[in-house]
């Protein structure tokens, strides 16, 4: 058996990425900033329902405001890579912190959704891949310069529409946890307010899985011609 | 009653376990789990085999020495309750019950049901203490300590360190204990002058042990037999970004 020293001087004070708490905290705020893009994602293509013309002219507008458009992609980037450099290393660590599993486990507080943020995470990061290269065109056959023709391009291969909805239900799954988690993460745990925690996980989870899903639909003229 | 115990049996750290299977008749409802323990160890004994080992000092819920992971949850089934205070009318006739020893890879079997728990003796060593000198016990309210604030010390205080949170923690954390620890030592006057490096070195001497990182499961506070709550957990890691940002 190796025993471990005791640490006796505090030497760590600029480094906060040393500490797994700090680690975790920093995840919990990309995981906000996250979710904060998605919201903005969500209302910027609703432009989609004005058809490719108005949406080609929204794309033009970013692009005119290299603050947005560029000052959003690095943010976007970081926050992902900060969330992707602690949650698979912490997962795995958590592993080998327990190298013999109990053989009779009985759980009494977690949720099916926090033991597979893994899963639901991994799925994320595979609709995010193959949501970009759609929209690029590197995916689909016959792909244009048009982001618009892109996206409805996509939506006509069936792969393509399942992981898309797949990628929503991760997400909604993810943050059921996730945002619960954070506050307690950030520190936020009050008496008062915790029992709000849950129903907000679940509005902002299902929330924007339900918005972005309706929105596709609503981009499919099928669906349209029976709304009207 | 009778029942079935499948106990985890296991030589040495190094060697694989496994479960040996023992059927105990006439056990009392009013014997605890452990007397329970006792007597099936005593017919061992009898027999020239060798007993069960498991770890137990008080026997009445204070010293945090008493472990098992009994069906599943650590310290049996019954919330707020050691091992020790865990009596056989919470079983019923001919149940089948599953004993195994606290889960950790910070907490090495040493043998059987028997895990070594210096892990946190070490995280305590880190910090876990006032090294300033207070003086003699100071007359009652000459410093000031709003009730509540003395209640949530308390309530951080009454952690017997016995490591059902890191068992029950499904990514094998200490969190709880050591924001228990934090919390009880950080919220008083006394603690002020070291809380930052306190915090800092507890929880570098939590990594350094091996042990996961917490990821807001929740099942340490159901584990834990005094009901210390995650929301030390939440102040812990308040304590922590606070010592980056502020002296003291
Ligand atoms: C749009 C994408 C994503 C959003 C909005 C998001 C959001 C979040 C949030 C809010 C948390 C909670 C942080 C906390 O408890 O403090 C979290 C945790 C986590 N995320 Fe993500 N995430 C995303 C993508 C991913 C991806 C791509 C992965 C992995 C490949 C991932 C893996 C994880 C893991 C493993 C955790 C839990 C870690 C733990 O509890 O210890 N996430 N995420
Ligand atoms: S033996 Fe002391 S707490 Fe159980």
């Amino acid at each position: 058996m190796s025993k471990s020293t005791v640490i006796t001087r505090d030497t760590a004070l600029p480094s906060a990425w040393r500490y797994s708490v700090m680690r975790k905290v920093f995840m919990a705020i990309s995981g906000m900033v996250l979710v904060a893009f998605l919201f903005g994602h969500w209302a910027g293509n609703t432009v989609l329902l004005d058809g490719e013309l108005a949406f080609n002219e929204y794309l033009v507008w970013l692009q005119r405001h290299p603050i947005l458009h560029y000052g959003v992609w690095i943010v976007i980037a970081m926050a992902l890579l900060v969330h992707l450099a602690v949650g698979p290393s912490h997962w795995l660590k958590n592993r080998r912190a327990r190298p013999e599993r109990y053989y009779k486990r009985k759980y009494r507080a977690t949720t099916w959704a926090a033991r597979t943020m893994m899963v639901s995470g991994l799925t994320l990061l595979l609709f995010i891949c193959v949501h970009v290269a759609q929209v690029r065109g590197w995916l689909v056959f016959g792909a244009s310069d048009s982001v618009f023709r892109n996206l409805q391009t996509g939506f006509t291969r069936w792969p393509v529409t399942t992981l898309y909805v797949l990628g929503q239900v991760a997400l909604a799954f993810h943050l059921y946890h996730g945002v619960w988690s954070l506050f307690q993460t950030l520190g936020a745990h009050h008496p008062r307010y915790n029992q709000w925690r849950r129903p907000f996980a679940v509005v902002v989870g299902l929330g924007i899985a339900f918005l972005n899903i309706a929105l596709v639909l609503l981009n499919i003229d099928a669906v349209r011609a029976v709304l009207r | 009653m009778n029942l079935t115990l499948n106990i985890w049996r296991q030589s040495d750290p190094e060697s694989p376990g496994n479960f040996d299977v023992f059927n105990v008749s006439d056990v009392s409802p009013d014997m605890s789990f452990l007397e329970m323990l006792d007597v099936l160890n005593e017919g061992l004994i009898v027999h020239d085999e060798e007993p069960v080992a498991f770890d137990y000092d008080c026997r009445e819920g204070i010293c945090g020495a008493c472990s098992l992971v009994i069906n599943g949850s650590p310290h049996g089934p019954q919330k707020a309750t050691t091992t020790c205070q865990l009596y056989m009318r919470e079983f019923s006739d001919g149940e089948e019950v599953w004993i195994e020893p606290w889960r950790v890879g910070a907490f090495p079997v040493v043998r059987d049901l028997v895990v070594d728990r210096s892990a946190y003796d070490r995280i305590l060593q880190a910090g876990g203490f006032v090294s300033v000198r207070t003086g003699a016990a100071p007359d009652g309210n000459t410093i000031p300590v709003p009730k509540d604030v003395a209640d949530r010390a308390f309530t951080s205080a009454t952690c017997i360190g016995c490591g059902a949170c890191a068992a029950a923690c499904p990514s094998a954390s200490a969190s709880l204990f050591v924001a228990a620890k934090i919390s009880h030592l950080g919220l008083l006057p006394q603690g002020q002058t070291e809380r930052n490096s306190r915090v800092r070195m507890m929880l570098a001497q939590m990594d350094k042990e091996g042990f996961g990182h917490c990821s807001n499961h929740a099942e340490c506070q159901s584990a834990c037999p005094k009901e210390i709550d995650i929301g030390r957990i939440a102040r812990m890691n308040r304590d922590l970004g606070r010592s980056f940002i502020r002296r003291t």
